[in-house]
């Protein structure tokens, strides 16, 4: 083609991009069309993912589009696309390999449902700039977009931070909200200390190297000349920089806070795929930047992946806001992701090529899965947040009957996320499972006694998180409305419906036929170690084995599905045939206490005022179990891993004697947030102390400082000078 | 498949097991309960290696640890607990949870540490001389977690019984004069012990033994 | 994998499946008769006859259901859900022979997890009517399920390591033929952890009590305190069946012996009589395994539910020092 040609169709997929922007005065057309646009290059990306014919016109928006700023010339090889510029070291180039393909095809998709979702979601919630919210949640998916493309470590780093600081603004777009404020505060500091880190790598490899390049390190990694101490100086840093993003074990601390105050479109692409790019990277980097390290990396992501998963779904258990609850349990899935890539980085370092290819493709496919159910859950508790005013499930409840739909879509998301089968998540953690028994071919004795002992971890999370979703759905849609708002709820509007729809009927696709899924994963497997699994793993009858070679392992969940129908069927014969199909309604056993109809009762405003304002507002429903309730053996098991304030308040001024008024007040925080508080403080005191003795006020200390520091300069540089 | 040492090596885990057991244990007469149990276990092992190494002697020293472990101190303790009307619950110094994790910490601290050719090139020695050690460790081990006499008591005669059941797979039965000896010191000891409980109760209206270190004044 | 799909076509083996499967459907009432037959002789008393199971099922199922008024689709679908769940797992277990009817389509952690949807949809089930009873059964019962998933996917473990695969059928064809007694510590420990998770598992004493309707101490009973008819039938049935499943389990990896080792690849060694001999020789091992329990039922109380954590811990302990007992 000609470059003018190239130029053109450029221009036109730019302005494509640009549109939803520049028509964002009417944000409800902006936003269709931007899913639109979404919508098309997702399919668009999955295309060249699967078949390639179509990457050299794909690259054409990402490069070109910057020429008339910085472009002064290409270099383009088969998927690699390089825009120099003027400032040093600083080109804008782009990577169109599978691995990216594959995450820019996540991206793509969960934006295309969730700019969809927002356009009902935005009218539902009543925001005040509607406009501005279009321009950042474009900018951010965009942004994402072109993290994951990025080919060139400063570039990289510049979209980095753009995606870094309008998702900092989208959690901060409800401001008025002191929370918001606050977590986005913590926010954007905790993601800038992680920034800081990647810099520090960046510069790292650039001394090895001589370049940012991307193509450079990969040479660096195949040539295989990084020290011991080099590679790890770079674990460590990748460690600390792309682990604050995933909201890793001691660093997560963001996390939970950040996520559940962005709108609840954002926070569905915050947790489904943003945390992810930071995976994303640490895949660059540990299987293509890095070779022929020790299992200790391996190991040590590993154990990092168990605590991250533990900690997450034990604090995911005891939490009263929905939206929180969902934060953590993303936590907890970045937890199983790493446990994945850990063991994926033993099996590479040991040379079992074969083994890292399968646990690779557990990983991803989880990536995939989590994308797929957690976007669900977070537009879901959107939905029930738009409807009810509320985030707390202490004043849900009932919620089944007020929206059936979005309480059927949600039972499928809830039901993926505890992975259980026939739902996507339980393919993904079975195939971890499987990698983890795996690893006891590796010949390293304390990874064979530990990995059962990580599985049974594993185990122990499962159990914790169905805890957790079990508390989610049940107390949020099951039982009675605990308050004016669930009881006020209807179903929300249809564009919201759809686009949860979609990701349930994808939860549904992928837990049956996993192969699907897998097809485009292979692609990205194939990508990092060269080889194809696919036909070792997904055979007929849509059943997915491990690698016979090393364990045996076959589970067939079309198999379990038509079981279980043909189960069913014959359960319901049987009964209609020898039993009694009669149904009777009558009301709640409620231990002869009264039991009215909710629904009829006018709530006596001045009861609900004793009760007082944070409990329970229909005073005849507090009797069911309470979210807290209903976590509070858990909490008391593990109390020494909380942080959690309770009081049991006896407004005795009220009524002393006779009814007592109390009033309970719980309120969970983050053990780990407590700590680098309390830290942070006594820090803070020690600094200001130390500079309220340096600068003592006294002019003359001043000169001597001065004096002093150029004796030390010039010791140095002579020094130094001499050296040289 | 089952053949004699590898059922003396089960008879043994099960000594093994009851020891753990003995840490996880909430009550007095549960514990004394469990003892009871394993000691029957012990004396069906000593049994069954008399069988194996063809030793009359040791069917007397299985006979005697039935007679005297299995029901006389159970049968001593259990009055001896009634008599001074201790309270059931035993109070400890590391909660039951950490216990059981330190007990499976001892518990393969010992297989690990005679993994090699620890004790002897003998196969039954081998096999069964980490499963008694790891009983010494956790006698000993619930000697120091547990405040109440009377459980220490119990920690000992855990230890008593890892032991005997090493020194029975070590040198295929004791001479008998040793074995009668011994057996006649631990349940000499046990009486005393209980004495002894009944002595500290009287005077400090407790057994917590934590409370002796009043006597240093 | 081959092997696998050769036997999906032998019709045999679909035979031998089908009927595995309802044997364990068939016995499940009869062995929680059994167990509690023993208890009532322990007791001195008399006691339930033997097959009050069966007759129990029946009774319920011709009973018309009372639904709550507050009680949503969840109700009318999670009893059949919770059954299904606990039966598709059965099927993957083989039971006298090797073959199971679904092997092919989960292996030993699929029976983890389809147990485990069981378990969910049992706890929204009694979060559904809006009771203050099945939110406390709900919260207790699911925690000790997940408290109770570790050990049971260590125990698990230690098998797998040892035979290489997680598909039911190959472990115990492996566990028949070399035995798990080469290691016999390893061998006591993990039956002791199995004994404890199938108590916690199956809400038995002393995790829970099964006879009971204290709101203190209900667990399982709390959960299903609004269920009637046949909804209360299908849940009763699902406990004895996921009771029945543990205790195959057991009995096929803690005791390898008798006639096993799969269905005869040639039709002219298939003998009918020796499927007989099978089918009884299991039992008998059944009824070994369920004496235990009701023993230990019996001679033992109901732990606080704050206790049971510890005792779960003890579980879990012991399968982790099973475990790397077998792996040093």
């Amino acid at each position: 083609m000609q470059d003018n040609t190239l130029n053109g169709i450029s221009i036109l997929f730019l302005f494509l991009l640009l549109i939803p922007v520049i028509i964002s005065f009417n944000p409800r057309l902006s936003l269709i069309f931007s899913s639109a646009i979404y919508l098309l290059l997702s399919v668009f990306l999955l295309f060249s993912l699967l078949f390639g014919f179509t990457k050299l016109s794909l690259m054409l928006p990402f490069s070109v589009q910057l020429n008339g700023l910085f472009g002064l010339g290409n270099a383009a090889n088969s998927d690699h696309i390089t825009y120099l510029t003027s400032i040093p070291y600083l080109n804008f180039s782009y990577l169109f390999d599978s691995l990216s393909l594959l995450f820019g095809f996540l991206i793509a998709f969960l934006g295309f449902i969730a700019s969809l979702y927002s356009v009902n979601y935005l009218y539902e919630e009543h925001y005040k700039n509607k406009s501005l919210f279009v321009i950042l949640f474009n900018g951010f998916i965009i942004s994402m977009l072109f993290v994951v493309f990025s080919a060139n470590g400063l570039s990289f780093l510049i979209f980095w931070e753009i995606m870094s600081i309008l998702s900092f603004f989208l959690v901060l777009f409800e401001y008025e909200k002191e929370e918001s404020k606050k977590a986005a505060n913590l926010y954007i500091i905790m993601t800038h200390i992680g920034t800081f880190f990647i810099f520090l790598l960046f510069l790292y490899m650039f001394t090895k190297t001589g370049s940012f390049s991307f193509e450079a390190w990969k040479r660096l990694g195949i040539s295989g000349t990084l020290s011991a101490a080099g590679m790890l100086t770079v674990f460590i840093l990748t460690l600390l920089g792309f682990g604050m993003k995933a909201g890793i074990f001691p660093l997560h601390v963001w996390l939970p806070k950040a996520h559940p105050e962005a709108p609840s479109g954002v926070s569905a692409l915050m947790s489904g795929i943003m945390i992810k790019t930071a995976i994303y990277m640490m895949l660059r980097f540990y299987f293509e930047f890095m070779k022929s390290y020790g299992w200790g990396f391996g190991f040590t992501i590993l154990l990092i992946g168990a605590m991250t998963l533990i900690y997450g779904v034990l604090n995911a258990g005891i939490q009263d806001n929905i939206k929180r609850l969902l934060a953590y349990s993303s936590m907890e899935n970045i937890g199983i992701m790493l446990m994945a890539l850990g063991l994926a980085m033993i099996f590479y370092s040991q040379g079992m090529y074969l083994l890292c290819a399968f646990a690779l493709m557990a990983l991803l496919f989880h990536i995939m899965n989590h994308a797929l159910f957690k976007g669900l859950l977070f537009l879901g508790s959107g939905a029930i947040a738009s409807q009810t005013h509320t985030k707390d499930m202490n004043k849900l409840g009932g919620l089944i009957k007020k929206m059936p739909k979005v309480s059927f879509i949600f039972l499928i998301g809830v039901l993926s996320a505890a992975t259980l089968p026939p739902f996507n998540g339980f393919v993904s953690e079975w195939m971890i499972y499987q990698s983890l028994l795996m690893a006891s071919s590796v010949n390293v004795e304390i990874i064979r006694i530990f990995t059962p002992i990580f599985a049974s971890v594993m185990a122990l999370a499962g159990g914790l998180a169905a805890l957790a979703f079990v508390k989610a759905y049940g107390i949020s849609f099951l039982g009675r409305a605990r308050s004016q708002g669930a009881n006020n709820a209807k179903e929300p509007p249809f564009l919201m419906l759809a686009s949860m729809g979609i990701l349930a009927f994808l939860c549904f696709l992928l837990g049956i036929f996993s192969f699907i899924g897998l097809i485009p994963i292979n692609k990205a497997v194939k990508e990092i170690t060269n080889i194809s699994i696919y036909k070792n793993v997904a055979i007929s009858y849509g059943s997915i084995v491990t690698l016979p070679k090393y364990s045996m392992g076959v589970i067939s969940p079309i198999g379990l599905l038509l079981a279980g129908i043909v189960f069913i069927g014959a359960i319901y014969l049987f009964i209609k045939i020898f039993g009694n199909m009669k149904t009777k309604v009558f009301e709640t056993f409620a231990c002869g206490l009264e039991n009215k109809n909710v629904y009829n009762v006018n709530v006596n405003v001045s009861d609900a005022q004793l009760i007082g304002q944070d409990a329970c507002e229909i005073k005849s429903n507090c009797s069911q179990y309470s979210s807290a309730g209903f976590s509070q053996p858990l909490r008391r098991i593990f109390s020494g891993l909380y942080n959690i304030k309770e009081h049991l308040i006896n407004e005795e001024y009220k009524r002393k004697y006779f009814f007592p008024v109390k009033n309970y007040v719980f309120k969970a925080g983050d053990l780990f947030e407590y700590f680098y508080n309390s830290f942070a403080e006594k820090f803070l005191e020690k600094i200001s102390k130390l500079r309220a003795r340096i600068q003592g006020g006294v002019v003359q200390t001043y000169i001597a400082y001065i004096v002093g520091t150029l004796i030390i300069l010039l010791i140095w540089f002579s020094w130094f000078h001499h050296t040289l | 498949m089952l053949n004699i040492t590898s059922f003396i090596e089960l008879m043994g885990a099960f000594v093994l097991f009851f020891a753990i057991l003995q840490t996880a244990s909430h009550r007095v007469d549960f514990s004394i309960k469990v003892y009871s149990i394993q000691s029957l276990f012990l004396s069906i092992t000593i049994f069954v290696m008399g069988i194996y190494s063809n030793n009359a002697e040791l069917y007397l020293s299985s006979f005697l640890t039935f007679a005297i472990k299995v029901i006389a101190i159970p049968y001593f303790l259990n009055k001896v607990t009634k008599r001074i009307s201790i309270r059931e619950k035993i109070v400890p110094y590391i909660n039951m949870t950490n216990s059981v994790l330190i007990t499976g910490a001892i518990t393969i601290f010992a297989f690990f540490i005679t993994k090699g050719d620890f004790a002897s090139h003998e196969f039954i020695a081998r096999r069964v001389f980490p499963t008694a050690l790891a009983v010494i460790l956790i006698g000993v081990f619930i000697m120091i977690a547990r405040k109440k006499a009377i459980i220490q008591i119990i920690g000992f005669l855990t230890l008593d019984n890892g032991i005997i059941l090493a020194a029975t797979s070590i040198t295929k039965g004791l001479p008998l004069v040793v074995d009668i000896g011994v057996f006649f010191d631990v349940f000499i000891g046990a009486i005393m012990a209980g004495v002894l409980i009944y002595r500290i109760r009287t005077s400090f209206d407790s057994l917590d033994t934590s409370k002796m270190s009043n006597l240093k004044e | 994998m081959l092997m696998l799909n050769n036997d999906l076509l032998n019709f045999n083996a679909v035979l031998i499946g089908i009927a595995q499967i309802l044997i364990l459907i068939l016995i499940a009432p009869f062995v929680n008769s059994y167990i509690n037959k023993i208890k009532s002789i322990l007791r001195g008393q008399q006691g339930r006859p033997l097959f009050q199971g069966y007759k129990d099922i029946f009774k319920l199922i011709r009973k018309e259901v009372v639904l709550s008024e507050d009680a949503s689709y969840i109700s009318r679908f999670a009893p059949y859900i919770v059954f299904v769940s606990i039966l598709v797992s059965a099927c993957f277990l083989p039971v006298f022979s090797s073959n199971a009817l679904l092997s092919f389509t989960g292996d030993i952690i699929a029976l983890v997890y389809t147990i485990g949807l069981g378990t969910f949809f049992m706890a929204l089930y009694g979060m559904d009517q809006a009771s203050s009873f099945g939110g406390l059964g709900s919260s207790r019962d699911i925690l000790i399920a997940s408290l109770a998933e570790p050990t049971l996917m260590l125990v698990i473990f230690t098998f797998a390591l040892q035979t290489r695969t997680t598909n039911i059928s190959r472990i115990f064809i492996d566990i028949h033929k070399n035995g798990f007694l080469n290691y016999p510590v390893s061998y006591v420990l993990a039956l002791m952890a199995f004994l404890i998770i199938s108590v916690a598992e199956n809400g038995r004493i002393p995790v829970d009590n099964p006879d009971t309707h204290l709101e203190l101490t209900m667990v399982h009973e709390a959960m299903i305190l609004e269920g009637s008819g046949r909804h209360l039938a299908l849940f009763e049935y699902s406990s004895y069946l996921k009771l029945i499943i543990f205790i195959t389990l057991a009995s096929n990896i803690f005791l390898p012996i008798g006639v096993y080792g799969g269905i005869p690849h040639s039709l002219s060694s298939f003998s009918f009589l020796t499927i007989l001999y099978a089918i009884a020789f299991y039992i008998l091992k059944v009824l070994i395994f369920a004496t235990p329990i009701a023993f230990i039922e019996i001679s033992m109380a109901k732990l606080r539910f704050f206790r049971v954590p510890d005792f779960l811990m003890l579980g879990f302990v012991l399968s982790i020092i099973s475990l790397v007992l077998y792996s040093i």
